[in-house]
């Protein structure tokens, strides 16, 4: 993968191992996997809970600092992705198809297909057209979904009765332990890989690159698409865990807390936005701190969010290196 | 051999007339572009390589008239150009740079274009952290790796020591030595004109020379062009 | 089901009132863009922070509707002025302002969800009763027209400022080139700032103006923020004197399309007429906006 030996399956193997050896990589996995047993043994039901929600912002937080991070193509449309999984998943499951794992490939399959719908014409231009039409996503979404359901022979605005993915937290717990893991070393692997050079290539000067003879819309538009395949998969697994696929999946605190977790990740592990392994370590501690605020004896439920976009602010105000090196307009020459 | 014949060539921004139909060939393998500032040299280069559309004109590269392509497919055809103000990714190595750019991800090409330019020393350090003569080698190399055909090089000593100079000189004639072709724009005459086959000489945006190097100096027009003119006479 | 010549005097009256009063809320938008070049995503932010604020003053504390829509206004241009300020000055990066804007829009959203006890939805009063009136027959809201002939007003007032006055020139110079603007001693942080104080009232106008004929709802930022990101794309990003046209088309296609289908599509079509837009003709309207091409 990292491009210096040739090419072949054995060197790729080989090289594949190289770049899982590096020690931060290893923590993240270590973390997971601690997380993944602790609940077994030790803390309450909500403790489970809370570390099942972790993973699953923790792995929004991974696509989208694959895509947006890596490449400076900003994404706000992370929850349309996460929703689009969500309602997917209870689509498929009202229509017959059964087994959580044929679910999941159906969102992850859904999820890539819209994403690359959207990218193919929107990251043909340059300029803000992208991350405008992104965050309108969402939006549409939902006011679609409201507009429509009956018409979709939905139940209500969603389905409901979504089959949970295991009896309990603790017993779902270990399963999104290892796909968060899988998307881990999935991201982690294409950033080292020359795909992942040429995304922060992309970030750093686009022009540049395509006048070095390398046709920059397939990559952003495979990374995007791929990314938004991880997000639905994402969206699937919260179906599956609150048994509810619907309109409150497209909600906006599927993107304010990825984005927060990868930029405190981002501060954590140094390089900026695209570091991908810093959201595994962000990721738990400030979800696990949110759940914890949302405690009934704080009395907080309602103002955790608005707290969390409040963090979210100041950090963009104040941590200059999290959000990389602003990439201002450069001189014709 | 690469064939690169330009007839009619036109680019104005606004009513600004920048190229007014230049029309000219490269003969053999290496030719200087030079002119007074402002000429139009750089909007030419940027022409050929895509950055720019021309507003009139042909631009045939191996019999296909590559004129208003994108950047992305002229290069791939094989003409790649350097930035005058260099322009390097400010948050990859050096070694990364040569990675994205390399033709083939070919090691080889790689460590060869490294050594070239004597960026071997600089290989782990990002783009941020180097120093000016150290990015005018990595714009050099970054070209060279693509393995480009023809080379477009916008002022490559640009601003740097003599010393600085030779090194990228003597570059750019073992380059010349193993067939590459080019198109040097260059301010510093002394140091480009005795290496190359032809030179072209650009004025307000049109051709006032195009000939062998050693009868450029005594020409009229561009001595009027650079010493002699006087603006009234336009 | 109504004659065509019904359907006619229903489509013409709802998408010209409409149209303007799009212009209204979009103006200030395209405004910013034009001028700074910046996506200000609090801007739907501030149409919710009027609605917010005129509630808690004129319903809860009984203050009178002028004095809260004064006040509400001035609120906006505070929050618009503080955000712009804080994220353009500090840093001034594109992309760092819009993540940082759009995360003022949710913050203010799940503040207001919060302080104001969920989603339930408030009615405030208008400046004038809210009855309708009947216009070729077809029966409108008085505050839309009232805030229809405000958009027509205030789009001529801007737009003969911008083509017949020396303070208009310059902010058109800032717009159509900064970096030459500049050289001219114009300061395009002291224009851009103008633009931000423009832009804040502009919306806060529109919201005391709109707001009335529905409800304030801590989503209700979207609404104003999908219509004037859709006009803008439709006029032309950057082409702020394209406002009113694009305005027209997206309202007349959405009343036309609405009065056709049984759901409420309005969101849908202005989604598909910026997606048309930018797939055929991403200049929008105003056609020159440069597509970032540098060498
Ligand atoms: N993008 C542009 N828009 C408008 N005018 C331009 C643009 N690029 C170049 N010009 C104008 O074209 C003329 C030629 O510029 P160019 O950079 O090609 O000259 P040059 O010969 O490379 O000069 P120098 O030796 O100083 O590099 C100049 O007057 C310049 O102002
Ligand atoms: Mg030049």
């Amino acid at each position: 993968m990292s491009g210096e030996p040739r090419p072949g399956w054995k060197n790729l193997l080989q090289g594949t191992a190289r770049v899982l050896r590096a020690p931060i990589y290893l923590l993240a996995l270590v973390t997971i996997t601690v997380m993944a047993v602790l609940p077994q043994f030790f803390g309450t039901q909500y403790f489970a809970l809370s570390l099942v929600f972790a993973t699953i912002y923790i792995t929004l937080a991974l696509a989208w600092d694959l895509s947006s991070g890596l490449t400076g193509y900003i994404s706000f449309g992370l929850p349309f992705f996460f929703g689009l999984g969500a309602m997917a998943t209870g689509y498929s499951y009202y229509h017959g198809v059964g087994g959580s794992f044929s679910l999941l490939a159906i969102d992850f399959g859904v999820g890539l297909l819209g994403g690359l719908l959207f990218a193919l014409p929107t990251l043909r231009l340059r300029g803000p057209f992208f991350t405008l039409l992104s965050l309108l996503l969402p939006l549409i979404a939902a006011s679609f979904v409201v507009a429509f359901w009956q018409v979709l022979h939905m139940p209500t605005i969603g389905y409901i009765g979504i089959p949970f993915l295991a009896p309990s937290p603790q017993a779902e717990l270990p399963i999104l332990s290892v796909t968060t893991a899988a998307v881990l070393t999935v991201s982690f692997l294409l950033r080292r890989s020359h795909f992942g050079l040429v995304l922060r290539a992309i970030r750093d000067d686009e022009d540049a690159v395509e006048s070095k003879g390398i046709r920059t819309l397939p990559y952003k538009v495979a990374v995007f698409s791929f990314a938004s395949g991880i997000a639905a998969f994402a969206g699937g697994t919260y179906a599956m865990t609150t048994s509810f696929g619907g309109i409150d999946s497209f909600d906006f605190q599927f993107l304010i807390y990825p984005m927060l977790i990868a930029i405190v990740g981002a501060a954590i592990v140094r390089g900026g936005l695209g570091g991908i392994v810093g959201s595994v370590f962000a990721g738990y501690a400030i979800i696990l701190f949110s759940q914890y605020l949302t405690l009934p004896e704080f009395n907080l439920q309602e103002l955790t969010l608005p707290i969390f976009a409040f963090v979210a602010i100041l950090l963009v105000l104040f941590l200059p290196s999290a959000l990389g090196r602003p990439s201002g307009p450069r001189e014709a020459s | 051999m690469t064939r690169l014949v330009v007839s009619e060539l036109a680019k104005h921004f606004g009513g600004n007339r920048v190229l007014d139909r230049v029309s000219f060939s490269m003969r053999h393998g290496s030719l200087a572009l030079v002119g007074p500032n402002g000429a139009g040299k750089t909007t030419l280069l940027n022409a050929l390589a895509g950055v720019v559309r021309p507003s009139a004109g042909r631009i045939e590269f191996d019999d296909l008239d590559i004129a208003g392509l994108s950047t992305w497919k002229i290069a791939r055809l094989g003409i790649v150009k350097t930035n005058q103000v260099v322009r390097p990714l400010h948050s990859l190595t050096v070694d990364e740079h040569l990675r994205v750019f390399t033709r083939g991800n070919d090691p080889v090409r790689r460590a060869r274009a490294l050594r070239a330019t004597n960026l071997e020393e600089f290989r782990e350090q990002t783009a941020d952290q180097l120093p000016f003569g150290a990015l005018k080698r990595l714009e050099l190399a970054e070209a060279i790796v693509t393995g480009a055909r023809l080379l477009l090089l916008d002022e490559p000593i640009g601003g740097l020591s003599r010393l600085e100079a030779e090194g990228i000189v003597e570059t750019l004639r073992t380059l010349r030595a193993q067939g590459q072709a080019m198109i040097i724009v260059e301010h510093r005459l002394r140091e480009i004109l005795p290496f190359v086959d032809d030179v072209v000489a650009l004025d307000r945006g049109r051709i006032i020379y195009d000939g062998p190097p050693s009868g450029f100096y005594a020409d009229a027009a561009v001595r009027d062009a650079y010493i002699g003119r006087t603006d009234a006479g336009g | 089901m109504a004659s065509v010549d019904s359907a006619i005097a229903i489509i013409l009256v709802y998408g010209a009132v409409g149209g303007a009063i799009y212009a209204l809320i979009s103006l200030g938008f395209t405004l910013i863009f034009g001028v700074a070049r910046l996506l200000n995503l609090v801007y739907g932010a501030l149409y919710m922070v009027v609605g917010y604020t005129i509630y808690a003053l004129a319903v809860q504390d009984g203050v009178s509707i002028y004095a809260a829509a004064a006040v509400a206004i001035a609120i906006a241009i505070g929050v618009g002025t503080v955000s712009f300020l804080l994220f353009v000055r500090r840093n001034p990066d594109p992309i760092r302002f819009m993540i940082g804007t759009l995360l003022i829009a949710l913050f203010l959203q799940y503040y207001f969800s919060y302080a104001f006890q969920g989603e339930a939805g408030y009615i405030i009063p208008g400046l004038i009763p809210n009855t309708s009136i009947l216009v070729m027959g077809v029966s409108i809201s008085q505050l839309s027209l009232l805030a229809a002939g405000v958009s027509v007003i205030m789009v001529v007032t801007l737009y003969i400022w911008v083509e017949r006055t020396g303070s208009g020139r310059v902010l058109r110079a800032t717009a159509s080139d900064p970096e030459t603007a500049a050289l001219f001693g114009i300061s395009p942080g002291r224009v851009a700032l103008l633009v931000i104080v423009l832009s804040s009232a502009l919306i806060g106008l529109a919201a005391v103006l709109v707001v009335p004929t529905g409800e304030v709802t801590p989503t209700m930022w979207t609404g104003p923020f999908i219509i004037a990101f859709v006009v803008a794309i439709v006029g032309g990003l950057g082409k702020f004197l394209w406002t009113l046209p694009a305005a027209f088309l997206v309202s007349f296609s959405q009343v036309t399309a609405q009065y056709y289908i049984p759901y409420d599509v309005t969101d849908l079509v202005a989604f598909a007429v910026a997606i048309v837009f930018i797939l055929t003709l991403p200049r929008g309207m105003g056609g020159i906006w440069e597509a970032h091409r540098v060498g």
